[in-house]
Parts: C-alpha cells; structure tokens; sequence
C-alpha cells in the first residue's frame, strides 16, 4: 500500500510534469504564466514548511520573495554572474531570517507578535524602496531585467521554462520528503507539543528557526527566479497583498501537506491569468470570499475533500 | 529664549501631536486585541472605513460631528457583522483561524471600496482651518484639537474600564473567561459588545483622522501597521500601555525624525519596538 507521503509525492510530479507538458506545447505568452504559477507554487510551497509544519505564523513571508528579486535585480545591474547571484540570495535571506528568529521567534507556541513582526518588515522594506530612487529604483522599481545566461547562452522563454519547472519540481518533492523525515516529524512534534519536545532533549526554538530559515531562503529563491521572468522587481513585491495572497494558498490548498499548497498556488496563479485580465476588479474579492469560506468552513483545505488519509496538521 | 523653543518646545510639540494621533489609531485595536487576543487584522481597514464614511457624510451635508458618529456607528455595525458572522465561533476554536478571517475581511473591504468608490485618493475637509503659531511655527488649530480629543478618549477608556461595571465585567471576561462565566458574566456578549466598541472606535478614529491623510481604499495596512506597532509596544492588557505605544511610535519617531530622515527613523522605531518586544518577552501564545 502506498503510504500518504509516496501519494504527495507522486501527486507533486503529475502536476508539476503536466505544468510543464502544457508550458513546452503552449504559446510564449500563456508560458510565461504557467512559469510563474510553477515559482509561485515554489513559494507557497516553502510557506508550508514553517507556517504549516512549524506552525509558525508569518505575515511577512513576500519579504524574503521581494529581497530574492531585488537580489536577482540588483545582480543584473551590478554584473554578477546568475548562478553568484542565486548564491548571494540565499546566504543574504538565509543569514536575514537568522536575525529575525534570533530577535523574535520564541520556543512556545504560534506566536503572533513574530507574525506581525514579519509583516511590519515587509511593508518597512516597501516604505525604503519607494523612498530610495537613485539605487533601489524608487516607486517605477528596477525595470528592464533580462533573462540569465546559461554558459554563454542566452536562455529563450522555453529554455527558462523548462529549467525554471525541473528545479521547482525537484525541490518541492525535496522539501515533501523533508517533511516526511525525522527533521520533519521533530518540527510536527515542537508545533503541537513544544513542552514534550523539549522534555526529549530537542531545542524547539533552534528546530523551529531551521524550518524559518530553510523557507526564507526558498522564498528568496523564487522571487530571484521570479524577476527575471517577469522584467521587473518593484515594490509592489512588498505590499500587503503580496504577503496575503501566499498565505491564501496555503490555507486554500491545505495547511502542512506541501502538495495542498503548491498545487493550489499553480490552480490560483493560473486561474487569475485566465480570469484576472477580464475581471480583474473582482478577482481579489473572489480569492477573499473563497479564502473566508475555507478558513470556516473546511480548516483542512482542498486537500481533505481529496481525502489523502494520513495527512498531519492541526 | 526663541532658539529655546525652537530646540525643544517645537519638536516636542510635534512629537505630542503624532502621539495623538497614533493613540486615536490604536485604541479600536488595544479594546479587540490588547484586551481579548484576537489579532483584528482588519483594523486598518476599519479605520479607512469610517474615514470614507465621513467624505461620503460631509458631501451629503453633515456636520463633523455628525459624520463621525455615523462613522462609528457603521463601522460599529459593521464589526457586530463580522462577529456574528464568524469571529465569536472560531474565537473558541482556533485563535489562529479568527487572524485569518479577519485578514480575509481586510482584503473584502479594502477591495469593495475600491470596486464601489474608484481607486483614487479622496480628501476630507478639516472642520475648521485656523492657525496658530507656536515658536515660530504655525500648526493648525486641528492638530491641537487631536491632541484634545486623544486625551480626552484616554480617559474616558481608562474610567470606563477600571470604574464601571461595565469595565469590569470587560477585563473580568479578558482576564479569565471560565471564571467570568461562573461569576454569571455571558462572555459571548461581552465579547460582542467589546468587538463593537473597538470597531465603533476605529471608525470614529479614521472620520477624526481623515482631514490628515488622502484617503484611498489601500490605505488601511498604513494604520494597521502603525496601531500593531504601538499595541506590541506598549504591551497588552495593561490600561496604560496604549500611552506608552503611541508614545514610542508617534513620539519618538516624530523626534528621531527631526534629526535625521525618514529612513532611519523607520528603522529606529521599529528597532526601538523591537527592544521594548525582548525586554518584556510576554508574548502571546495562541493555541
């Protein structure tokens, strides 16, 4: 019998492999909405570590999405090559997330004051950016970003796509596995029980900042992959919409199932790039009905009307 | 003697005037989360909502006074909704669920004033534009008459809860819900009752403050973050503690600010939030 983790797994692979299918056979424009539904899923999917399996609330999880295309941005305009770029991010955000844990994150429960810290850091960073036009580009942002080399190569929309979707693939069944692993089941345990965690002999506060810095540097991977798709990094990235929308799919999807979230960031991000150019006014209003209606009615999220027994959360 | 109070008595004038005005932001907040732990993510959004009831109410006719009571009073209703709707039922069961619901009405209402009332900024006349010069300044008479109405909605907060019945009743219910309802307190009401006034407060804040800002439908996660910033500051539960938030949010960025830019004193504020956050390190925990 097929245990729930190999089923999330499987189920990561299917849509992410028919994502990328349906992106290799369509056109330039809807491609380019498929690769960012695909990063956006990346995203969420790294939220669930600490918001759903470390049960840590984070209202400022585009923070770190917004350093990583800043990073990718800024990278671009300075010459650094892609790949020193991508490894600047990481160790930055990674090292940034540190901080903040070291200066917020307690060791007991959900902690709201470190969730609103993340959001008021977020909309901090917003206010800097707007007000600094000479190097961060001000309220326009750092327009212009072009699509990284690849050994000389200049990548093409498909090239990017396809590298873009296989390493999206690939880390979001590494971070399922992380999950199912013993760092997985500890971070479960100091979520639900933290007084009994530490009775075992864990540190709930250094297991918990793990989980917090493994999703920032996630996040800031996605937005540094993010920004040169799109051309732009601005600070929009920042607002509070942006943290909210990551947070609408993790719940809508179905908190601390890693494929729950990510499949319900690609379904999401592509709903809005077929509906969103038409209705674009209501398109919010509907995520916000949709979000109200899952938060009281179904606390699981989608993933429980798919009944994949065996799912932990809380 | 001039350069004295250009050194001192302006700024700290200015300093005051902010501090009253993130103290009128923040008191909707204190009652709903500082008291009863539900984290109103919806607040900011409140504000701007009674801050666009009153344009609507002035261009109708009304008086100042009269425009702010309606705004209370529908924001008030507003807030009772959201409480019935769903905010007392996931209070009991997950505190993290009643976040996300009212997150989810920020976005609702933010987004539906956009769709009914256009995305532009609007702006709401002062009931009265006099000026008065202080050390070589001059400051609107509004300013002072903020400074006025926050000492005024402070003390009467502060008598309302630690003097009547009332009050009691609010802080026995926050304090200790099982023991408030042995002592035959219906906490459901209570909590009813308290969600109201703090919405009624926010929307009152937001007619009072609107001459001050170009109100437009995103504004709200400015006056969110401003009032979270004094609650986490000054500390919850504690009566006095609003006083000490929008002392340190209004207050001393409005001073840091005086020497320096608006960068730093943005980042000094919230490093200064943050020490006073480590110092007491009484967090609140939801289960």
């Amino acid at each position: 019998m097929l245990s729930f983790g190999d089923r999330a797994t499987a189920s990561i692979l299917v849509v992410g492999l028919f994502v990328l299918a349906t992106g290799i056979l369509s056109d330039d424009y809807f491609r380019v909405a498929l690769c960012t539904a695909m990063i956006f899923g990346l995203f969420a999917a790294s939220t669930d570590i600490s918001f759903g399996f470390g049960g840590i609330l984070n209202l400022g999880a585009a923070l770190f999405f917004g350093l990583g295309a800043y990073g990718a941005a800024l990278g671009q305009l300075g010459d650094i090559p892609y790949f020193w770029t991508l490894v600047l991010v990481l160790l930055v955000s990674a090292s940034a997330a540190l901080v903040i844990c070291w200066a917020g994150l307690t060791d007991g429960r959900t902690s709201v004051q470190f969730g609103l810290l993340g959001l008021v850091l977020s909309l901090s960073m917003e206010q800097v950016i707007i007000s600094n036009y000479d190097i961060l580009g001000g309220s326009n942002g750092l327009a212009g970003i072009k699509l990284p080399y690849l050994l000389n190569y200049q990548m093409t929309s498909l090239t990017y796509f396809v590298i873009v979707s296989a390493v999206v693939i690939f880390l979001v069944c590494l971070i399922q596995n992380v999950t199912k692993s013993h760092f997985g089941r500890v971070l479960i345990l100091a979520r639900d029980e933290p007084e009994k965690a530490q009775s075992f002999g864990y540190d709930v506060w250094a297991i918990k900042t793990y989980a917090v810095v493994m999703a920032s540097a996630l996040a800031a991977l996605s937005g540094a992959l993010y920004a040169p798709l799109v051309g732009i990094a601005y600070p929009g990235l920042f607002a509070i919409a942006s943290n909210m929308v990551v947070l609408v799919w993790v719940i809508v999807g179905g908190r601390a199932t890693i494929v729950g979230p990510f499949v319900g960031a690609v379904l999401f991000k592509t709903i809005e790039f077929e509906i969103g150019s038409v209705y674009s006014d209501w398109y919010l209003i509907f995520l916000a009905l949709i979000f109200l209606a899952v938060v009281i009615f179904l606390p699981g999220g989608l993933v429980t009307l798919l009944n994949l027994n065996g799912a932990s959360r809380r | 003697m001039l350069a004295a109070t250009e050194m001192f008595l302006v700024p700290m004038l200015d300093a005051l005037i902010a501090s009253a005005i993130v103290l009128l932001l923040s008191f909707g907040l204190f009652i709903i989360y500082g008291l009863f732990r539900v984290v109103n993510m919806a607040h900011g959004e409140m504000v701007m909502l009674g801050a666009y009831i009153a344009s609507i109410s002035q261009g109708a006719g009304f008086g100042f006074t009269s425009a702010t009571l309606l705004a209370a009073l529908f924001v008030g209703l507003v807030a009772v909704f959201m409480d019935m709707l769903c905010i007392g039922r996931l209070r009991v069961q997950s505190p993290v669920a009643t976040l996300l619901a009212t997150w989810g009405f920020a976005l609702l209402i933010s987004q539906s004033v956009r769709l009914l009332m256009g995305a532009g900024g609007r702006f709401v006349s002062a009931p009265f534009d006099a000026v008065v010069q202080v050390g070589g300044n001059t400051y609107p008479v509004y300013h002072l008459f903020l400074l006025v109405i926050a000492i005024l909605i402070s003390a009467a907060t502060w008598f309302i809860l630690v003097r009547t019945r009332l009050g009691h009743r609010v802080r026995a219910t926050a304090e200790d819900i099982e023991l408030a309802e042995l002592s035959g307190i219906d906490s459901r009401t209570i909590f009813t009752c308290a969600f109201a006034i703090g919405g009624a407060m926010a929307g009152a804040a937001g007619a009072v403050l609107a001459p001050l800002y170009a109100i437009n439908p995103f504004v709200g996660s400015q006056f969110s973050v401003l009032s979270f910033l004094a609650i986490i500051a000054g500390g919850l539960g504690n009566v006095f503690g609003p006083l000490l938030g929008a002392g340190v949010v209004g207050g001393a960025k409005s001073l840091i600010n005086n020497w320096s830019n608006i960068t730093i004193s943005t980042f000094a504020t919230l490093a200064l939030v943050a020490l006073l956050m480590i110092l007491r390190k009484r967090d609140v925990e939801l289960r």
